[in-house]
């Protein structure tokens, strides 16, 4: 969009070429010409809409994503309710998309928009619209704050030692506006931790955001949530999800690139998992999208060494809910096992494990450091035993997985996309190949946190498949023996 | 390097050719590139679609049924022929959607050399090449025309020839029937635009049952050009 720039008393605004009362081409220019967007001054007799302010409220949104009529927002911005701005600027000398945070990746077009020959465009953040040169994005500045319903938490569980010591961290963090890692081991219930706490900042009327990097996740925590707020207007946001705005939300971290200042609550659950720990213009998202002053909380059994370094808060759950200690894997050498796949044949000791685990009625999950890897070695086993194979790209995902879960498949293979969030009873895992550099000790650590889960089969069996050990093998089961001590001397153990 | 499609590392093979400039350096990737069906083997001489895909009963002589309608509808021969470079299948219809309603200018000018290459090759008799233009709407919509994308830059670019008709208004006081037939001009010629005798490319990104092409083909051909055939990136 094009637009010209007037002095209209003693301050200067933007008029959308549509409405402007000059249609001469040399005063009319893409709005990334413009190098300051100052708020206008409140029109004190302007009649807002509220329903436009409540879809622009904390967001930061193109102009095709708003479902109002442009002189609407142009009177809503001159009278100081509404914020403009270009969609790229340039930050300390660098392109920037105002968006999503990308300093790299922009293309350029000739645009019949602002017609000139080379406006640029983000292609970082394209799936979820178009941020060109000429592309204002619009936030409603003023903030209201619609009455809600009477809050509730509907909840009767109650808390291990280590989770109720979790829960009081997680609170007072929200009412300070502080930051604080909760460092919990795999099933140790880290979910139930954020209720109270939730609870208070509901109670505060404060605006929530659970984040995380997968949509699995938030279809999976967006039911558990719903069921114990159940009077809170409660969305999910996913690609493909309709746009709301509510105030609790549980979103991808993608998907937070359309809001800005928002959120006094920002939880940020599998804070190591892809692709939000490889991708800084998510982590921009999650700092655009909470507000100055909020408090922002991580999630995870393996937080990344750096953050852990220089963070004061930090709690740990060292502890299993069911209490009892987390399974410690156990290494088992294959020699070359990747030639011997070569030549179609599967490692005997393997094989033996494998016939084992089912002998003993157990469920087998495997992880293989690749698809292709996946692919080679199912029907190698397949003579064997009945197996099916799972990865990022296999359309009929949910379905094996489900067929795993309901013991209709004895043996699951899976790329290191089932490393976190999959709960399967009296589960065996096992890592084929674990010297390879996909199997972090992060990794690791997720996926022997798969075994052992509930509380009726607490012990379940572990083992590393490798063809020399690695100092992230090694790693991976110093952190399972640490968090297992440190729950023993707290007396967190059975 | 990445591939502009699927964001994958490309391999960094310069070859002496790429440093030579008899090969330009690779924008996709080898598993995206696979995903492309180019067409081939016997054609429709009039459409260019794919003989092998339709049933002998659809086939008369090197025409397929739905040209022959066209032949003896009021449209007759105004346009010459069709050749398109690739299928229709659900990876070009992602890509489209990247380009045309995602607006990924640069996700659809991956085909600027394949068109560009050729017209030089097969079409260094026309006068003029044509985007088939948008309509000022969805021009502004878009911020683009996804057709003119493809020669921008180029001798064959040049200023437009063909624009939308708006039938906005006149639409609604006519009769269904009338409206359904569609009698009237979908494009016309701009002003100052001679026609007469001259050859003309046409350049569209789909064919499917071709209602467009003959639309702008016969604008063309009313206004005096000697010959219209036209080139699309997809034959549906």
């Amino acid at each position: 969009m094009r637009f010209a720039s007037l002095q209209l008393n003693n301050s200067t605004v933007l008029i959308p070429e549509q409405l402007s009362p000059t249609q001469d081409s040399s005063l009319l220019h893409p709005i990334s010409y413009y190098k300051s967007f100052p708020l206008q001054p409140i029109g004190k007799s302007f009649k807002p809409n509220f329903q436009l302010l409540q879809v622009l409220q904390g967001k930061h949104l193109l102009i095709d994503e708003i479902p109002f009529p442009l002189l609407d927002l142009h009177a809503h911005y001159l009278n100081g309710f509404i914020h403009i701005e270009a969609g790229l600027q340039f930050k300390e000398g660098e392109l920037t998309c105002i968006r999503c945070g990308s300093k790299r990746s922009f293309s350029s077009f000739s645009c019949a928009r602002c017609k000139t020959k080379d406006c640029r465009y983000c292609r970082n953040c394209i799936v979820m619209g178009k941020v060109s040169s000429c592309s204002p994005l619009y936030s409603a500045s003023a903030s209201f704050q619609p009455k809600e319903s009477s809050i509730s938490l509907e909840w009767t569980g109650t808390l291990s030692s280590g989770q109720r010591e979790a829960s009081q961290a997680v609170t007072r963090a929200i009412k300070r506006n502080e930051d604080l890692l909760v460092w919990a081991v795999c099933g140790s219930g880290k979910t139930e931790v954020l209720f109270r706490g939730l609870e208070e900042a509901l109670s505060q009327n404060k605006t929530i955001c659970i984040a995380t990097p997968r949509t699995d996740v938030v279809l999976e925590l967006f039911p558990r949530f719903k069921k114990v707020f159940p009077s809170i207007d409660l969305s999910a946001l996913y690609g493909g999800s309709s746009k709301d705005s509510s105030r609790f939300v549980i979103s991808t971290t993608h998907q937070l690139i359309r809001y800005k200042e928002f959120f006094d609550v920002m939880i940020i659950d599998e804070v190591d998992a892809f692709p939000y720990n490889a991708d800084s213009s998510l982590q921009y998202a999650v700092e655009k999208s909470r507000k100055k002053t909020s408090s922002l909380i991580y999630l995870t059994a393996t937080p990344p060494k750096s953050m852990i370094r220089n963070r004061q808060n930090i709690v740990r759950i060292p502890a299993r809910f069911h209490g009892f200690s987390l399974p410690i894997p156990s290494l088992t050498w294959i020699g070359n096992w990747r030639k011997k796949i070569e030549k179609e044949k599967l490692p005997s000791i393997l094989i033996e494990w494998i016939q084992q685990q089912i002998d003993d009625r157990k469920p087998v999950l495997l992880f293989l450091p690749s698809i292709k890897l996946i692919d080679k070695i199912t029907p190698l086993l397949n003579e064997y035993i009945q197996c099916e194979g799972v990865h990022s790209e296999d359309k009929d995902r949910v379905n094996k997985v489900m067929k795993f879960r309901n013991n209709e498949l004895p043996v699951l293979l899976s790329s290191t996309i089932l490393e976190r969030g999959i709960t399967i009873p009296n589960v065996s895992v096992a890592v084929i190949g674990a010297e390879d550099d996909v199997f972090t000790e992060s990794a690791l650590v997720q996926i022997a946190g798969r075994a052992g889960r509930s509380k009726d089969y607490p012990d379940g069996s572990v083992r590393f498949f490798h063809y020399g050990k690695t100092n992230d093998m090694i790693a991976a089961i110093c952190h399972i023996n640490d968090m297992n001590r440190e729950a023993d001397e707290r007396g967190w153990l059975k | 390097m990445r591939c502009v499609w699927c964001g994958e590392d490309l391999d960094r093979k310069v070859s002496w050719r790429i440093l030579l400039g008899l090969a330009a350096q690779r924008v996709i990737c080898d598993t995206c590139q696979a995903e492309l069906v180019p067409i081939t083997g016997e054609l429709c001489l009039t459409c260019g679609r794919p003989l092998s895909k339709l049933k002998p009963e659809y086939i008369y002589d090197h025409d397929c049924s739905d040209c022959m309608k066209w032949r003896t509808s009021e449209f007759g021969d105004v346009l010459k022929f069709n050749r398109s470079f690739y299928e229709y299948n659900d990876f070009m219809k992602d890509i489209l959607a990247l380009y045309k309603f995602r607006g990924d200018v640069e996700a659809g000018r991956v085909f600027s050399a394949i068109f560009q290459d050729e017209i030089k090759k097969s079409y260094a008799y026309v006068d003029y090449v044509i985007p088939i233009p948008s309509s000022l709407e969805r021009l502004y919509e878009r911020g683009f025309n996804q057709c003119e994308v493809w020669i921008e830059g180029t001798e064959f670019h040049e200023k437009p020839i063909l624009c939308r008709v708006n039938h906005e208004e006149k639409q609604s006081k006519k009769s269904r029937a009338k409206r359904m037939n569609r009698k009237e001009d979908m494009f016309q010629l701009l002003p100052n635009v001679t026609m007469t005798g001259k050859a003309c490319l046409l350049i569209d990104d789909l064919y499917t049952t071709g209602t467009t092409l003959h639309y702008a083909a016969k604008t063309l051909k009313h206004a005096g050009a000697s010959h219209v055939c036209s080139l699309t990136l997809c034959r549906g």
